[in-house]
């Protein structure tokens, strides 16, 4: 078969780039331009050292070359930097100025990978487009989690519909990452001993507030407000409450007789709710923009994820009418989730994923938390 | 990478000639004469050096002949690009600060420019615009840049309208006249004309800026060139540059009008289509995304582009089109010396299939 593989010049896909070669499919390489950031944002310090582990620098661009010139397979680069900025940087800042915390790697997965480079593997006459994640596409055509509990990515998946899985090819599920490196070097790819990209690609710095007082200077200026506890006592002023997150204890600037955590944050009203840890305690969450495998159907055993390599919370789910959810053609896009015994601080933006076992039965994003 | 001239089913199309076209056989010989007899420094006393020399000189005035200049004119440079920043860096006083050029200059060009002249809807600059900058502040312009054609749309700029315009308000005119060789007649009237070999089927790192009175060096430490540009000149490069220029122009008017009639029963649009252009470009937009089709094309063996190369390889959204007031991602056909009636036709069908199969997506 022909496919297109995205690769980022990590280890991870040129791996699948190698082994789908192996496997004596036409392979495409295609590196997607994402951005103008540079991997080394400031020389001399320590960021620079790291330059090259960022998904889109050009040192990771010019190792993707290599293992396709390697591999013998044509290469292209792909410039998707208008889709990625509306999608996923402007969806970034904008999600924090609306109090809440973004997952970039969501819609980079849903909108970049699975929806516009899947569209132009499709242009290219391509049958299927991998990539390296580290996640298993269920024989009904679903998805599952990876082998590999540790590297598991199928909390960032949860958004790719089924449509898109069926075009879709994930070759490391079942691998270990040790295996991953292994066949790196069997296959003389020169990137096995790749560090790990954690980070978010156009933040090499990691420092979100900065980015979201750049891109959106305007917006983000007029931000200031109070720090107040649950019954709307001031306890102190903040310069931009999106600049906080749930959770937070640390830069609240307010000395107290005991812990300090953030609790909400009200875009509106520009407020920031702090309390002591055991508010961050909840029962459960409104989620919507669901994306559904298969129906919470009676005897499955729900567990929510919520956020990378979070906890499972074992849970039970609803519609908002209180209805549970069993004809599968009759799924809602907004859900109540109630956790058996409570999770902390469950974060507005941050996706909930349902799983049964190692099955996604579906995810979507978290709203608010309940009481 | 390709197969030159063969034409045969599977060897590869290149349709990439605006970008780089590959070494024609009068050049190749003069190169390889030149590295076996000339091979030595030219500014040696010995007679290895005298050989280096007298080819070098050669060099230059069968160039100068081509273009129909004086030989003490011609300036070797590595390249156009360098030919282009000699006179826009070099020009400029704090007194006459400002390099006016078209929005669709190079960005070798476009990079030194205070004031950019606007082009009409088909990319041919707006001399109107040029006459009512000059009437206010010709006492600032240091120079003038108009290319001789655009390197994406092909179209041609109307150097003469210019040259007059510059002369009446009494501005030096540069013109880049890198993709006209082999294409036109290089105009020789501008003060100042960049050039650059291996878009004629020469070879790359080499070219000239031709001008009666350049500015100071650009490079500087030694006396080469007469003193206007240090740096041992690569003999046998300009000896492959100047057995280039002296090859007849290209006659592919009629192929690039057949792929252009292909394109537009495929649903291309042709940009510039309204101006008249270098004959053997065809500039065409279709629905699907240029550098789309470009991949697709490379996939069935042949070499176009989006328009201009890009260092890292990834077409951006093109200046020239936004400069023409319009948008997309077009694919630049750009056909050489060679290019046989079986490679237009390869092309076509290519084209078609790529594009039918975008569309099914």
């Amino acid at each position: 078969m022909r496919v297109v593989v995205a690769m980022s010049g990590g280890v991870d896909s040129s791996v699948v780039a190698g082994l789908l070669a192996e496997a004596g499919h036409e392979v495409i390489g295609v590196h997607m331009k994402l951005h103008d950031v540079p991997a080394h944002p400031s020389s001399g310090d320590k960021e620079a050292a790291r330059g090259s582990k960022h998904c889109c620098g050009l040192d990771d661009a010019l190792d993707a070359r290599r293992v396709a010139d390697r591999l013998g397979v044509p290469f292209y680069a792909m410039d998707l930097r208008a889709p990625f900025k509306s999608a996923v940087m402007d969806y970034f800042a904008d999600s924090y100025l609306a109090g809440a915390t973004p997952i970039p790697c969501i819609p980079c997965n849903g909108v970049l990978k699975f929806n516009v480079l899947l569209k132009r593997a499709r242009a290219l006459g391509a049958d299927a487009l991998a990539t390296g994640h580290y996640a298993r596409i269920g024989p009904d055509g679903g998805l599952l989690a990876a082998r590999d509990r540790d590297k598991d990515q199928s909390y960032f998946l949860f958004g790719v519909g089924r449509e898109a899985l069926a075009r879709t090819r994930f070759p490391l599920g079942g691998l270990e990452k040790a295996e991953v490196r292994e066949h790196a070097r069997r296959l003389g790819l020169g990137v096995a001993d790749k560090p790990e990209s954690q980070e978010i690609c156009f933040i090499p710095d990691e420092d979100h507030t900065r980015f979201v007082r750049e891109h959106r200077p305007v917006q983000a200026a007029d931000g200031a407000g109070l720090i107040v506890d649950e019954s709307g006592h001031e306890l102190g002023r903040h310069d931009g409450y999106w600049r906080y997150t749930i959770g937070q204890r640390r830069g609240l600037g307010i000395a107290a007789g005991h812990p300090l955590y953030v609790l909400s944050i009200d875009a509106a009203s520009r407020r920031v709710v702090v309390g002591p840890a055991d508010r961050l305690q909840r029962r459960g969450v409104i989620s919507t923009g669901m994306n559904w495998f298969r129906a919470p159907g009676v005897g499955t055993t729900l567990t929510a994820r919520l956020r990378h390599r979070g906890a499972l919370h074992p849970c039970s789910v609803e519609d908002l009418d209180g209805h549970e959810l069993h004809d599968p053609s009759l799924l809602p896009a907004a859900v109540r989730v109630r956790f058996d015994a409570g999770a902390r601080a469950p974060t507005p933006g941050q996706a909930l994923v349902l799983y049964d076992g190692e099955v996604i039965v579906g995810g979507g994003w978290i709203k608010r938390a309940l009481p | 990478m390709h197969s030159h001239g063969s034409g045969g089913a599977g060897s590869r199309v290149y349709l990439d000639h605006n970008a780089t076209s590959p070494l024609r056989p009068g050049a190749r010989a003069a190169i390889e004469a030149a590295w076996a007899q000339a091979w030595a420094n030219p500014g040696s006393a010995h007679r290895d050096g005298q050989a280096a020399a007298s080819t070098l000189e050669r060099a230059r005035s069968e160039l100068a002949h081509v273009l129909g200049v004086s030989s003490k004119d011609v300036h070797f440079t590595s390249g156009a690009t360098e030919a282009n920043a000699w006179v826009l860096r070099g020009l400029p006083t704090p007194t006459r600060p400002r390099v006016v050029c078209s929005a669709i200059e190079h960005p070798s060009v476009r990079v030194w420019a205070t004031d950019l002249l606007p082009v009409d809807s088909e990319g041919r600059v707006r001399v109107a615009a040029l006459e009512d900058l000059l009437s206010s502040v010709s006492d600032e312009v240091a120079v003038v840049s108009v290319m001789g054609a655009n390197n994406e749309t092909g179209v041609v700029q109307p150097i003469a309208e210019v040259l007059a315009c510059c002369r009446a308000a009494g501005v030096p005119l540069h013109c880049d006249a890198t993709q006209l060789p082999g294409k036109l007649p290089v105009p020789t009237e501008p003060d100042h004309v960049s050039l650059t070999a291996h878009k004629v089927g020469g070879p790359t790192g080499c070219g000239a800026l031709v001008s009666r009175h350049p500015p100071p060096s650009l490079i500087e430490g030694g006396g080469q060139e007469r003193g206007a540009r240090a740096g041992t000149v690569p003999v046998p490069l300009v000896a492959g540059f100047a057995a280039a220029m002296k090859e007849p122009p290209m006659d592919v008017v009629g192929l690039r009008d057949e792929l252009e009639h292909a394109c537009r029963s495929l649903g291309g649009q042709v940009v510039g289509a309204g101006a008249p252009r270098l004959p053997n470009t065809l500039f065409v937009r279709f629905d699907v995304p240029g550098d789309l089709v470009v991949i697709g094309l490379d996939l069935l063996g042949i070499s176009a582009s989006t328009g201009s190369a890009c260092s890292s390889g990834t077409p951006g959204s093109s200046a020239v089109l936004q400069a023409m007031g319009q948008s997309g991602v077009p694919v630049r056909f750009s056909l050489g010396p060679d290019t046989t009636q079986g490679q237009i036709l390869r092309a076509s069908d290519a084209l078609a299939s790529v594009l039918a199969r975008a569309r099914e997506a």
